[in-house]
Parts: C-alpha cells; structure tokens; sequence
C-alpha cells in the first residue's frame, strides 16, 4: 500500500431536507482514503453510511445539501459543476448498489448493458475493442463468456452481483464505492462474490469503501474499520485494532455480538 | 399429557415437488421424509434453490406435494379446510416489506386471525388480544394505530411474528427471519422468536441459510442440498461434528477461517465458479459433481439418509471423511 491520500473527506455535513422539514443525516464526518485501501464503513440502518457514499459522488440533490469537503484530485467534489462530475462518475469513481436484482436493465441483455458503458464513458467505438473489453471484464469475475448474451432475468443473484462488480470496474476506476453488495445473498455465495470483489480491488489498485451492515464481510475485506451511528463516526482505525480493543460502547457491543456469532 | 402430545406434529414422508417451466421441469424436493417432533424446534438449513422454502410452505399446508404424503397433526393436509389449517400452522413470509399492506392499520391487520380464526366478535377483546400480542413481541401499545407504511422492516417483521402467534396455532414456519433486517436488529428478532417458541405449545420450524443463528431457537437441524436432506440430528452435532463434506464445508465458513486457510478460500471459489453450470446430474449423489472427496460409486449411486451416530443421519458413502486442514 502505497501511503498517498486519494481521496480526503473533512467536516462532511450532509442535511435531507423533505417538505420544509431537515433532518442531519450526516455530521462532521472526516477521513482519509489512501491509495489501495480497502475501508469498511459499518452502521445499522439509517446511520448515514450510503449517504456518504452518495456524497462523493455527488448524487445529493437539492433541496438537500451537503458542506465540508471532499477532496479529489485536488478539487472538492461538493463544489463541482454536473458536467465535471460526470467526467468522474463511473471513470474515476464508481459504485456498486445493493439492488442487483434491480441495477441491470431488465430489457437489455447483459451485452448491451456492458455496451452502453463502454460507449458513454469510456467513448471507445470499435467493435472489436467492445469485444474484448467485455470478454475481458466477464472472466476477472469468473464468469463463462457465454452470459453476455443473456438478459438479468435468467442470471441468479450472485451472477449479477458479480456482473454489477465487473461493469462498475471496466473503466479501472481509481476509487470504487460498494453499498451493500451482498445482501440477499446466501453465505457460500456472499463470501464466494466478496473474494472475487476483493481479488479485483487489489489486482487493479484501485480503492474502496465498502459500506455493510455484516461485520464479518468486513472483516474478509476491509484493512481499516469506521463505525457509523447516528451520522457520526464514533470509531475508525484498523480492522484488526477496533476489532480488539474497541473503545466505544456501541462498537463493543456490535464486536460482542460478532465474536458470539463467530464461537 | 395425552396420547395427542406423543404424536408428530408434522410427519413428511417420501414428498417430491416439481415445478414447471417453459417446458422444463425443476425438481424442488426429491423424496424427502422428515418428522417433527410436538415442542421440538427444527431448521432447515441450505443454500439458494435449495428447495427449504418449498418444504416449508409444503408442511404447512400451503402447497401440496407432487408426490409422497404430508400430515400436519395426524391429518393429511390436502384434506384440511383452509380456516382449519390455518388454526394449526401458519407460515411467517421472508419479505416483510411484500407481505404488509402500507396502507393498513396495525389493528386491521392483526384482528384478522382473531375474527376469520378463532371468530371473536367482542371489540374490546380483539384490542386487548392485539395488544398482548404486541407487547409478546417487543413493541408497546401505541403501534396498534400505526399504518403499515409507517414501520421499519424490523418493526414490520415483529407485526408478522404477532400475526402469526395471535391464533396460538400448534406449528409456525419462519422462513429466513433476518434476510432483510440489519446486524443490530437481528438478534432481537431472534430473541423474539425464541421467546415466542418457548411459552405455549407451538412448534417453529425455521428456514434459514444463516447457519449462527440456528442454535438460538433449534434442537434439531436439516441440511438441505438440491432438494435432498443429506444431513439431519441434533445442532450441536451439525454445527460441530459435521458429517457430510457439504455440511462441513458450510459450517467452516467463517472470516478466520477464510482469512487464515488458503485451501478452504480455494474451495469456496472452486466450488462458487461450479455451481452456475447448470442442473445436477439425475444419477448419483446430488454433491459428487463438486465434492472433492467423490468417487466413481458417488457419481453412478445416490447414498440412502442412514443413521450414522445415535440420532445423526447422514446421505452420503464417505461421511465423516472430509475434513478442512
């Protein structure tokens, strides 16, 4: 791991606002993400765990709004105009959603999913090179070429999910953001789609921030831990740190109730 | 007790069950027997498609097996009259957000099983009911006015749990109690359900692919694969004393073991990359295509469900043989 910040998040705020009425998702969330890091981000539901993950990629909208920064190549992603973002969005930075069941275009088949990435973000024409990328990017997630021309419908979950991981990261993005990827999964298929998802992080040296609920997937994945709860990030170091010596009430019970589970 | 208490709650013998699709025809259950014993709480443990769901809903009466005989307190269930079963055994579905009606009110949907099943007409009992339900399940008495868009998935799944435990039924399904619900709340719901299953006189048989939170709730656990019961005893010889390789290999998935064991992480992708291509093989044992300890009698016969240890049965000819290093 190379020691060279990619992505620096300071002071984050981030207020959803709904029919005249506010509410902090977010407060004063800061961290670094270094190059090839791999960051667990761990919460219950509502503890604004994807709205971060929303925030880097610029998808708040208003009437909601977001303040701090977001550091990205030197510019701060809360800043930027919708035309620079999207030079960023799904080249530099990327997500996989937890929906896989719905990511996919349901009337396209998994080619024309693929094509259509290749074609607006990559801006690569030539057939043959659509070929070949596509080839490419459904083996390094070990899946027979034959599924591309399938439509999402005939895939299991796990296909897709692994079909969602390749198309997030055919462009060799530098920073990938994971919300949920394998919930809804069953536990052989869980891990089998985190090793292929960690396998890819690592062999391209891009980032991640992996945002879960399952503390074990964490622990598979993750070389540092952040522990959300009520928008705040109440523990953040090492995996292996938190994991032993938690500080914290809540994450002592989070990690109580995952040892317990482990023995 | 009477002679009643003695008998099988639920009695499984020789069941098939096939689905047919665009002229194919899927095989869910391919003749499973299986008792449950009054008071004796089972899982079912299996992957994805493998057919626990099926059994499931087949032992409460609402499918009906393809083949083979299915009764749920003596009686078999094809015969029962809906209202009837219905007083027995009831089924908790595995989608909460599917299975409440948003615009619903709490009492509404609670007071059904009460009206329809045990044909209460006096108001004040039904609310009193309502809210004893209510509380058994961790929520106060205010939700009653709630509506069921208002509800978190965890509040949504306590609702299901009291709906299904209202009517005091003999037999209760829960299928995959915890897929939709975060780490926080999911021992709680657990907490719940073992509460539940402990006072009065129902049986729960809980389907799940999560094998850790079997012990809080089951004495007795099946192992499901490609619908066939290839392992069945007591949890804590499933849990610790695995016997067959596929009921090893699930229960040694676990982070440490994946982080500290090569070999095992191997397997995992091995065994993940195999199991898209396609239908088992009709013959043989329904693992021997990806168990790595299978000859050439796995792959020609199918092994019998036999009794290995007292108690512990187990469908395979070299149970006890695999081990993860």
């Amino acid at each position: 791991m190379i020691d060279e910040d990619i992505l620096s998040v300071r002071d984050l705020s981030i207020v959803y606002s709904s029919y005249g009425e506010e509410k902090n998702a977010v407060r004063n969330v800061s961290f670094d993400l270094r190059r090839g890091e791999i960051l667990g981000i761990v919460g219950e539901s509502g503890a604004g765990k994807s709205t971060v993950g929303k925030a880097i990629l610029g998808l708040i909208e208003p009437p909601s709004y977001a303040r701090g920064q977001i550091t990205f190549e030197n510019r701060n992603i809360l800043e930027m105009s919708e035309y620079r973002l999207n030079k960023i969005r799904w080249n530099k930075i990327t997500m996989i959603f937890q929906a896989s069941m719905n990511s996919l275009n349901p009337v396209q088949s998994i080619e024309s999913n693929f094509i259509s990435v290749i074609k607006d973000k990559m801006k690569i024409n030539d057939k043959i090179e659509w070929e070949r990328l596509i080839d490419e990017a459904l083996l390094s997630v070990s899946l027979p070429i034959e599924v591309k021309k399938k439509f999402p419908h005939q895939l299991s979950g796990g296909m897709k999910q692994r079909i969602l991981i390749s198309l997030a990261m055919i462009t060799n993005p530098q920073v990938v953001i994971a919300d949920e990827p394998t919930t809804a999964l069953d536990v052989i298929t869980e891990f089998y789609v985190l090793s292929v998802l960690k396998n890819k992080i690592r062999t391209s040296g891009a980032s991640m921030i992996f945002i879960t609920h399952d503390l074990p997937a964490i622990v598979f994945m993750a070389d540092t831990l952040a522990v959300m709860r009520y928008g705040e990030i109440i523990e953040h170091g090492p995996v292996s740190n938190v994991l032993s010596k938690p500080q914290n009430d809540y994450t002592k019970k989070l990690v109580g109730a995952y040892y317990e589970v482990e023995l | 007790m009477t002679e009643d208490d003695n008998s099988d709650i639920v009695e499984v013998t020789g069941v098939s069950k096939y689905y047919g699709t665009k002229g194919r025809i899927v095989t869910a259950l391919e003749n499973v027997s299986l008792n449950v014993k009054r008071l004796e709480n089972i899982a079912i443990v299996g992957e994805t498609g493998s057919g626990k769901t099926t059994l499931g809903r087949i032992t409460c009466g609402l499918e009906t097996p393809s083949r083979g005989q299915v009764k749920i307190d003596q009686i078999e269930s094809t015969r029962y009259r809906r209202t009837k079963l219905w007083r027995i055994s009831q089924y908790i579905h595995q989608d909460p957000y599917g299975a409440i009606d948003n615009l619903e009110d709490v009492r509404t949907i609670l007071s059904r099983p009460l009206r329809y099943l045990l044909h209460i007409k006096e108001e004040s009992e039904i609310d009193e009911k309502i809210i004893d339900a209510l509380r058994l399940t961790g929520l106060d008495e205010s939700y009653i006015n709630k509506k069921g868009g208002d509800l978190s998935g965890g509040e949504k799944q306590r609702i299901l749990i009291a709906r299904a435990f209202i009517s005091n039924p003999k037999y209760v399904v829960i299928d995959e109690p915890t897929t939709m619900i975060d780490f926080v709340h999911r021992d709680e719901i657990i907490d719940t359900l073992a509460n539940m299953g402990r006072n009065g006189n129902t049986t729960l048989m809980l389907i799940t692919h999560d094998i850790m939170i079997v012990p809080k709730i089951a004495k007795k656990a099946a192992v499901l694969y490609r619908g066939k019961i290839i392992e069945y005893g007591s949890v804590e010889n499933i849990l610790k004393k695995p016997l067959h390789p596929y009921t090893t290999f699930l229960t040694s998935i676990k982070v440490n073991n994946l982080t500290e064991n090569k070999s095992l992480l191997e397997y995992l992708q091995t065994y993940g990359k195999e199991r898209q291509v396609g239908e088992p093989s009709k013959k043989g044992c329904v693992y021997s295509s990806i168990c790595p300890l299978a000859d050439a009698k796995c792959k020609a016969q199918s092994p019998d469900l036999l009794e290995k240890n007292q108690g512990h049965f187990v469908a395979c000819f070299k149970s006890g043989e695999f081990r993860i290093v």
